[in-house]
């Protein structure tokens, strides 16, 4: 029998979660480097930039997370679906650890220097 | 294993079938040699090619040695040991390192598969003429002199005209570019062959993990070397024509050739690791008799690497002044990375200690890849924390982590695939103790040559520098490296000495003589160039290893497609998840199109370099032509019935199929494009964010014209390109006809729109990076325009001679893809150079 399956759906659920992985490095490194080459935040005073890279970044993790648990909730019994769903699964779970981690800098050091 | 269909032609003898599939699939004699497209023989060609810019590099490497042996030495130069230390790293690479699993992937994945060739051979046969002519520009060079003298990593403003101001930059631009057009193909044709060309049951959960490895890898090189072709081109276009892309007082940043040479050059260590890594999963498990642990993990290892190795770039760019978050940034994505790669060290090891190894020589080449690589990871991730960056940068510390790393994790897995896959390459089997001499010299000439850089590296001593001061303290410890690096270059004389003895004198090998599981075993070696007589039915992922009887029973045409019929070269295509086959794929046999297609490209090439560009023109028109015809040639001409395919089912021929390779082959060709426009994109939105002299003096002139024009075109082109395909599918051909000249005129609309803007509104390129931007991005949409306008000709010549049909319309569906993206890329392109100029 053949599987659900659409090429390009679930090839793309398949590395969704580093997508979105790759989507907050690019906010957080495209914001903080705007933000910085154009003064928008001054070394003396960064919380505001600081607090909406964090934002970002909480958001793009709490994305993450959700997606983690949108693809188990698709798992599969069948053979090669079940193989690829519980890819899916792990690679969200990895991707969002990901996610999680890339931001901690935003926590330790100073926003434009 | 097989049912017969009532009524195919009688079954022939298994000596029958070879011969029936040789002539079928095989090579031509003498020149007809040039035709060749088959995935053994071009893939052979790719590795020797490779390996003999090895040697080139490696005689490079001695020379390097040979100077820095002792305190001011003047062996060399200052001026040649530039061009040597360069070449050195450009050879290794580029013509080395990224060709060679080209080459190994080009010959193995049809076989792992168990398929009968790669998706588009004459692609191949292309890929491998680009790398040949590249690879030749730059070598004459060298050997003219003129070779690259900037660091293989070119940065400007060294590589920019006014310090570089010979021809030496312009042969690696146009060198490597040239090789790099193989790279792109090669990765179009790897995802395409891997989601379709495999054999029946081939699901994807009982895929070889090497395929695994080598479709991450394609898909790496699918989006890692779009951003170093934008960046050559456009540092070419500041060289020949002074457009200012990295000029910082007309707009320009030296960083922006950093950021696009960083966006390629860190994925391009793990598309080298990769092959490496995958090489070490597949003999694993053969010589432990163990099956190899965390398989799924493995996968899911890789495909996490894959992305986030491309969150590194900038971990090379620690030293220029980047913010210190943006660098954390970078640093937490460097150290994330050793998870997935720790994941792959820990799974080889508990199938190690699982297992009972066997010490053959692959084996010894993993225990030496093995202790490197991971001293090469360790010392990577020392270099990936910024403060200690600071003090290693740019010093032979770095020298001995990019060796220790390159070295542990390519090529001394490739070596341990060589001594594995010999037997396979030349069906004869080698003796080791020659090998394991080798062995020895590689490993004590590595370690004593790169372990002490480290110290020197501490101690100060600097990169590409051409001598240094006897009161440095550096002298000892290079004169070590120095001796160890021609012992190290005696063990891999020793290694070509081996195996060309053993594939001239070696004694015949019988078949999988390791006791290997895995498909490429299955057929006679050295391998026939149809590699089995007819392809098997999979059910797992150790097909020799249920049924120790499959060869024998492919050979007698048990499996599918075991009847050669009507001239074809048959290969199955399956649906991408299942592995069940869903059409039979009609593959080109041997034409000099990819070769004649190559010389025009090269002419392209050349004719630049030597600023001949009457020539490039026509060079650009010859490519065309080559083009057409090669894609005239392809298809079927009149719609088909479903064909027997053994085992008693049937399957359309690819070209009756709504989702053929071909499709799938511009998918990732649009990837690919798509890749090289956000770069361009990003490095546009760079220089106005970032670079000095912002904003421009003088913006594009405020007209409505233009844009509208382009915007006239990509509307009347997607809605002509629909109608077109309705009316094709409806069977009204004439009006499908009708529609697709409209879609040809849009085509030219936007072209023309296109070209308006550099000729009549915008400032001088030459006067601002602003203005050489605007000008690079009108003239690739009015190239993507030009080629909409001749895809649009071709499907209507094509319906014109009754080569299309309302079942045979893939050139409606790739038309389509073509004009979604020329529309996405279209209004982008117009926010762009528009945009500022209307908000001002």
């Amino acid at each position: 029998m053949t599987p659900h399956f659409r090429p390009f759906g679930d090839l793309l659920a398949l590395v969704g979660a580093f997508l979105l992985w790759s989507l907050a490095f690019v906010l957080l490194y495209g914001a903080h480097g705007v933000a910085c080459a154009r003064g928008w935040a001054s070394p003396d005073e960064p919380w505001p930039l600081r607090v909406i890279l964090v934002g970002l970044w909480l958001a793009m993790t709490a994305l993450s997370i959700a997606y983690a648990w949108w693809s188990w909730r698709r798992r599969s019994d069948d053979g090669a679906e079940r193989f690829l769903r519980l890819t899916t699964v792990a690679i969200a779970v990895v991707g969002a650890a990901s996610t999680a981690w890339l931001g901690l800098p935003l926590l330790l050091l100073r926003v434009c220097a | 294993m097989s049912d017969q269909t009532p009524g195919a032609p009688a079954p022939l003898s298994a000596i029958g079938r070879h011969k029936a599939l040789e002539r079928l699939w095989g090579t031509p004699p003498g020149w007809g040699a040039l035709s060749a497209v088959n995935h053994s023989t071009v893939g052979l060609r790719f590795i020797i090619t490779s390996f003999v810019f090895f040697l080139i590099g490696g005689v490079l490497a001695m020379l390097i040695r040979a100077q820095l042996a002792g305190p001011e030495t003047d062996f060399l130069d200052a001026a040649a040991y530039a061009q040597v230390f360069t070449m050195h790293g450009t050879v290794m690479m580029f013509l080395f390192a990224i060709p060679a699993i080209e080459g190994l992937a080009l010959y193995m994945l049809p076989k792992l598969l168990g398929a009968r060739d790669l998706a588009f051979p004459r692609l191949s046969a292309f890929g491998y003429w680009c790398y040949l002519f590249g690879g030749s520009i730059l070598i004459l060079a060298m050997l003219g002199g003129v070779a690259p003298d900037s660091g293989w990593f070119m940065y400007t403003p060294l590589s920019s005209k006014p310090y570089s101001p010979g021809i030496n930059s312009d042969v690696w631009l146009i060198g490597v570019t040239f090789v790099e057009v193989s790279a792109v193909c090669a990765a179009v044709e790897f995802m395409t062959t891997v989601l379709k060309i495999r054999t029946g049951g081939m699901a994807l959960h009982r895929m070889p993990i090497m395929v695994w490895y080598l479709w991450v890898t394609a898909a790496m090189m699918l989006f890692g070397f779009p951003p170093l072709i934008l960046g050559s081109v456009l540092l070419e276009l500041e060289r020949a024509f002074d457009w200012p892309f990295f000029d910082p007082t007309r707009g320009g940043s030296p960083l922006l050739w950093q950021h696009l040479f960083w966006l390629f050059g860190h994925p391009e260590v793990y598309i080298i690791f990769l092959p490496g890594a995958g090489i070490i999963s597949t003999i694993l498990p053969v010589f432990t008799g163990q099956k190899l642990v965390g398989h799924a993990w493995i996968i899911v290892a890789l495909i996490a690497l894959g992305f986030i190795s491309f969150g590194i770039w900038a971990h090379h760019m620690f030293a220029t002044g980047i913010p210190h978050l943006s660098l954390a940034f970078f640093s937490a994505a460097s150290t994330l990375v050793v998870i997935p790669t720790a994941v792959q060290i820990f799974a080889w090891l508990a199938t190690l200690l699982s297992g009972r190894p066997r010490i053959t020589l692959s084996m010894l080449y993993f225990y030496g890849f093995l202790s490197t690589f991971v001293i090469g990871g360790l010392t990577g991730v020392m270099v990936a924390v910024v403060p200690f960056d600071w003090q290693a940068h740019d010093t032979h510390f770095i020298v001995a982590h990019l060796h220790y790393v390159l070295m542990g994790g390519f090529v001394f897995p490739v070596l341990a695939g060589i001594y594995y896959w010999l037997p396979h390459f030349t069906g004869r089997k080698h003796l080791e103790g020659l090998g394991r001499t080798a062995f020895a010299l590689i490993m004590i000439g590595f370690n004593a040559a790169f372990l002490p850089m480290h110290l020197t590296g501490l101690w100060g001593m600097p990169r590409r520098v051409f001598t240094y001061g006897g009161e440095m303290g550096w002298d000892l410890l290079n004169l070590i490296s120095s001796v160890a690096g021609f012992i190290l270059a005696i063990g891999f004389a020793l290694v070509v000495v081996d195996v060309v003895q053993v594939a001239r004198f070696g004694r015949r090998s019988r078949r999988n003589p390791w006791g290997a599981s895995t498909l490429e075993w299955g057929m006679p070696t050295p391998p026939p160039a149809y590699n089995m007589g007819s392809q098997p039915h999979v059910t797992s992922r150790d097909p020799l290893e249920d049924d120790p009887g499959l060869p024998a029973a492919l050979a007698r045409g048990e499996g599918y497609l075991g009847q050669p019929r009507n001239g074809w070269r048959e290969t199955l295509s399956v649906h991408m998840l299942s592995g069940e086959p869903d059409q039979v794929v009609l593959l080109p046999g041997p034409t000099l199109m990819p070769l004649w297609t190559a010389l025009a490209t090269g002419l392209f090439f050349v004719s630049f370099l030597f600023k001949l560009y009457p020539l490039s023109a026509i060079a650009f028109v010859l490519i065309v032509i080559c083009g057409w015809r090669w894609m005239w040639a392809s298809g079927l001409q009149e719609d088909a019935a479903p064909v027997d395919i053994g085992r008693g089912q049937t399957a359309p021929l690819h070209a009756m199929t709504a989702d053929p390779p071909t499709l799938w082959g511009m998918v990732f060709t649009l990837m690919a494009n798509g890749v090289f426009f956000g770069a361009l994109v990003f490095g546009y939105l760079f220089l106005w964010v970032v670079a000095p002299n912002w904003p421009p003096p003088a913006l594009l002139a405020r007209e409505p014209v233009t844009p509208l024009l382009v915007l006239a075109g990509l509307g009347l082109g997607l809605t002509a390109v629909w109608r077109a395909t309705t009316a094709n599918g409806l069977g009204r051909l004439a009006d499908s006809r009708t529609w697709l000249l409209v879609s040809a005129a849009a085509g030219a609309v936007i072209a023309g729109g296109a070209l308006a803007v550099p000729l009549f509104t915008a400032p001088a390129p030459n006067s601002h990076a602003y203005a050489a931007a605007v000008t690079f991005i009108s003239g690739y949409l009015a190239f993507h325009g030009l080629i909409a306008a001749i895809l649009s000709a071709y499907a209507w010549a094509r319906s014109r001679h009754g080569w299309i049909s309302p079942q045979r319309a893939v050139e409606f569906s790739a038309l389509r893809l073509w004009w979604l993206y020329l529309g996405a890329t279209g209004l982008i392109s117009l926010a762009l150079l528009h945009g500022p100029a209307w908000m001002s």
